[in-house]
């Protein structure tokens, strides 16, 4: 007898339909698996024989033929565990259903027919639900993440016996309740609050921008300055996550196994920093399976990068391109993949070896070569991408022990910082993106508009500032965030005057 | 014949003092050519030398090595040479064959060096522009070593206000030390200035060949000028072989208590150097130049702000947060207003999150 299960399978965030056949042929014992299964696929032969045979089934003593269509797109994971097991029970008769097709199934066994929690849940349900699927079964362990997909019927499943209870309708089961997104949004206490941060407030104010536009930005300072501390504290000043954008972050999360099962979902905006011994693999993602990276880890949230300098050079310079396009394009010999890598990208470093390098309070120790060589660590083209450039130097020690100084805390920078996030959800509510980061030209021809005024002080600064292409609109863009942040409907003087002051480094340090 | 004999005694590695003692036993350079050809009075050299001597006749490997400088476009001038300057012969130990690239008739000019620390401050780095400058536009050809921090500042506010520098290296010529400031050299060389060294172009670098290089700067130079140096810098070097071939010395004061200004404020102290505190100072020591007037701050409308930070840049360069909390702005209105001031011109902005006035 012949039976077909629909399953489904993913290529980066992608997902297609997969439909498990099995056919039990006369002949010798045997079991095979075949349309391109991996190796953890054809180790689920072990797994389906013993859970079948634990949840009190019979496993078929014939020839056992199995087929993962279409059979010419390479297929892994243990995900088709449940599928198969599935498909051959509909051939031994232990399921009876009628209306079989209207069921996908994701999930891997366990020896004793338990079903144990996958990666990529979310990207596969909202495949399921664009290819009109209508009922999946999941392992109960990832049913949270179904919580938010509408207009499909989810069930979680934690072992085989529910699952054949489930179709031959001996029991009847409530599908995974629907959670509303907006109620995620609860209030924990931060425990790195920018209240807790004395003075720095020319770095605060460069944050709270970057934060507000999404934009990329460079600390330099001495060691022991607060660099580290301020970056740590970017999460509590970021704009909420939007649900489209928590959902394009979860599916990612989702297929790197990463993602907290408590949750269901990535409703925060996420916050990586990776070790400067960092692989060039690691930060943009690829591997044999061109899992995603660092940096589609970090999509919609932000990419920290401590002490920038001691990194790979070659692998700091692979952010240029997505730094660019938001996406990152794995070309492997298996497949050619698309990661979303757009995030906020906040490094620090150090001015020179030392690290003391203008700094009020040490002296410097490192000749100029010595400088300029560390400097140059990182390239022309990567420092023209980062919007702001801020310092950080050590704070003075009557600062430091201030007691009846009350800095501002997160929240309310965050107010700010949300309101001049929805200002630019509404702005670009047709387009692809949600920050003025990642502006196209022709919405900067738009919403960038200079009077005269303001094309002088550009023009002067072009000039004296030797700024490139990409440098005049990245200012703009930044321009257009802090005129945001103040509520005004065009960029006036002052915003772009503060704008151009974030752009400074490279003047700063050049030894002429 | 000449020039042979110098030019063969310089490969083989010789010492200038060897080479010049040498050609003074054998009563000329033209007969010492024959000297070393019959291998006559090499008492003077040591086994490793003559060995490079005999080589270099043996294989004839002369022509190589002409053939080969001029394919770098290296030239070279000796000490018999009209060209060679006479001051430079007046000192205790001159070179005997100089390497060059470049405009080689500036060496007879009057010429001041201006010599300083690797490692310079700000002020030390400003008030080096502003001497070199002035130097420059009075007449001066400027000499000094193309090293990092105050020689290349000297140098290239030189070349950018269309004078003439002498850059005295003391390395090769066809391979620049330090490396960044190759661009320099080459602008050196395009503006009618002239690189010069001692040390043959396939010769290793030695540490001795730096302090070496410095008697040849005391050597070209009417007057030494210091504008900042450590107590430890090699400058003072230049200072010593300038005071002993009865150079004037200058030096620029710094504050007491800082540790890049030691070295000349103990110059001074000690009275070997003038104290100079403006760039007419070291031109009204030599009547044949010009003083020359000092730039006037340009007057500028500035609003009520502008002139707020101005005043409080007035003496002192001071720190972002500083600025802050004295002109009690929020740091919004402060960094517009920063950035506008300095793309005006009126202030730099420095290392370290600091501002300055522009002078």
């Amino acid at each position: 007898m012949l039976a077909k299960v629909k399953s489904l399978g993913l290529v980066g965030i992608q997902g297609y339909e997969v439909r498990v056949e099995a056919d039990l042929n006369n002949g010798l014992p045997k079991f095979d698996i075949v349309g391109l299964p991996d190796a953890s696929i054809k180790e689920s032969k072990e797994r389906i024989r013993s859970a079948i045979k634990n949840s009190n089934f019979k496993f078929p003593i014939t020839k056992v033929t199995v087929n993962l269509a279409p059979a010419d797109v390479k297929k892994e994971g243990p995900i088709y565990d449940l599928p198969i097991a599935v498909a051959l029970l509909v051939c031994t008769e232990e399921i009876v259903c009628e209306n079989l097709k209207d069921f996908t199934f994701i999930g891997e066994l366990s020896l004793d027919g338990s079903i144990q929690k996958v990666a990529g849940v979310l990207p596969s349900l909202i495949t399921a639900r664009k290819l009109g699927h209508k009922k999946v079964i999941i392992p109960k362990e990832n049913s949270l993440e179904a919580s938010f997909i509408d207009g499909i019927d989810v069930f979680g499943a934690s072992n085989l016996q529910e699952v054949v209870e489930l179709l031959n309708g001996t029991k009847t089961f409530e599908p995974v309740p629907k959670r509303k997104f907006a109620e995620l949004q609860t209030d924990d206490v931060q425990s790195n609050d920018f209240c807790y941060i004395r003075g720095q407030a020319q770095a605060k104010r460069a944050l709270e921008i970057a934060c507000a536009g999404g934009h990329n930005i460079l600390m330099i300072g001495p060691p022991g300055a607060g660099k580290t501390m301020l970056a740590r504290s970017i999460p509590t000043i970021m704009p909420d996550l939007t649900f489209d954008e928590a959902l394009e972050v979860t599916k990612i999360h989702s297929i790197a196994g990463t993602l907290d099962l408590n949750e269901g979902i990535v409703w925060q905006r996420p916050f990586r920093s990776p070790h400067h011994t960092t692989t060039i693999i690691a930060l943009t993602g690829g591997g044999r399976n061109a899992k995603p990276g660092e940096i589609s880890l970090a999509h919609h949230g932000v990419l920290f990068l401590d002490e920038l300098p001691e990194y790979n050079r070659h692998t700091i310079e692979t952010l240029r391109q997505p730094l660019e396009d938001g996406i990152i394009t794995i070309a492997r010999n298996t497949a050619t993949i698309e990661y979303p890598a757009s995030f906020m990208l906040v490094a620090s470093m150090n001015p020179c070896p030392c690290g003391n390098f203008g700094s009020r309070k040490r002296e410097c120790k490192c000749s100029p070569s010595n400088i300029a060589k560390y400097l140059g660590k990182i390239s022309g083209p990567l420092l023209d991408r980062i919007d702001l450039h801020i310092e950080v130097d050590d704070i003075a020690y009557e600062d430091l022990v201030a007691k009846d100084h009350l800095e501002e805390k997160s929240e309310k920078i965050k107010e700010r910082v949300n309101k001049a996030r929805n200002i630019q959800l509404q702005r670009y509510n047709n387009s692809k993106h949600f920050s003025n980061s990642k502006m196209t030209n022709a919405e900067m021809k738009k919403f960038c508009v200079l009077d005269k005024e303001c094309e002088d002080l550009m023009q002067q600064a072009f000039d004296s500032l030797a700024l490139s292409a990409r440098a005049y609109s990245r200012i703009l863009k930044v321009a257009r965030t802090i005129a945001d942040l103040e509520g005004e409907e065009n960029i006036k003087l002052e915003h772009l005057a503060e704008a151009i002051g974030y752009r400074s480094l490279d003047k700063k340090y050049q030894f002429r | 014949m000449t020039e042979k004999t110098y030019l063969l005694l310089s490969q083989a590695n010789v010492s200038s003092k060897k080479i010049l003692e040498y050609i003074g036993i054998c009563e000329g350079s033209d007969h010492a050519f024959e000297c070393l050809q019959k291998g006559s009075n090499f008492e003077l050299f040591s086994a490793k030398e003559i060995e490079q001597i005999e080589n270099i006749i043996n294989q004839n490997r002369l022509k190589e090595f002409e053939f080969g400088l001029n394919k770098l476009g290296i030239k070279y001038i000796t000490y018999e040479n009209e060209k060679f300057p006479e001051r430079l012969k007046q000192i205790y130990d001159p070179p005997a064959i100089l390497y060059y690239r470049g405009n080689i008739n500036i060496l007879s000019e009057d010429s001041i060096a201006i010599v300083g620390s690797r490692v310079c401050t700000r002020y030390g780095m400003e008030q080096t522009k502003i001497f070199s400058n002035k130097l420059t536009k009075a007449g001066f050809v400027i000499v000094s070593g193309l090293a990092e921090g105050i020689d290349s500042i000297a140098q290239r506010e030189c070349v950018e206000n269309g004078g003439k520098t002498i850059a005295v290296l003391a390395g090769k010529l066809n391979n620049i030390y330090p490396f960044i400031n190759e661009g320099l050299a080459n602008e050196i060389v395009e503006k009618g200035g002239v690189l010069i060294s001692e040390l043959n172009p396939s010769a290793n670098i030695k540490g001795y060949h730096f302090i070496q290089r410095n008697r040849i700067i005391a050597g070209l130079a009417l007057g030494v000028f210091v504008p900042e140096a450590s107590e430890k810098s090699g400058s003072l070097a230049t200072v010593n072989f300038a005071i002993e071939n009865g150079r004037q010395i200058f030096a620029l004061p710094g504050q007491v208590n800082s540790s890049k200004s030691a070295g000349t404020n103990r110059l001074i102290r000690s009275l070997q150097a003038c104290c100079v505190l403006e760039p007419n100072h070291i031109i009204e020591q030599f009547p044949q130049f010009k003083k020359q007037k000092l730039d006037k701050q340009k007057a500028v409308q500035l609003d009520l702000s502008e002139q707020m930070v101005l005043s409080l840049l007035e003496n002192e360069e001071m720190h972002y947060d500083q600025i802050l909390e004295k002109s009690q702005m929020d740091s919004k209105s402060l960094n517009s207003l920063l950035t506008r001031m300095e793309i005006r011109g009126l202030i730099v902005r420095l290392a370290g999150n600091s501002f300055a006035r522009k002078v």
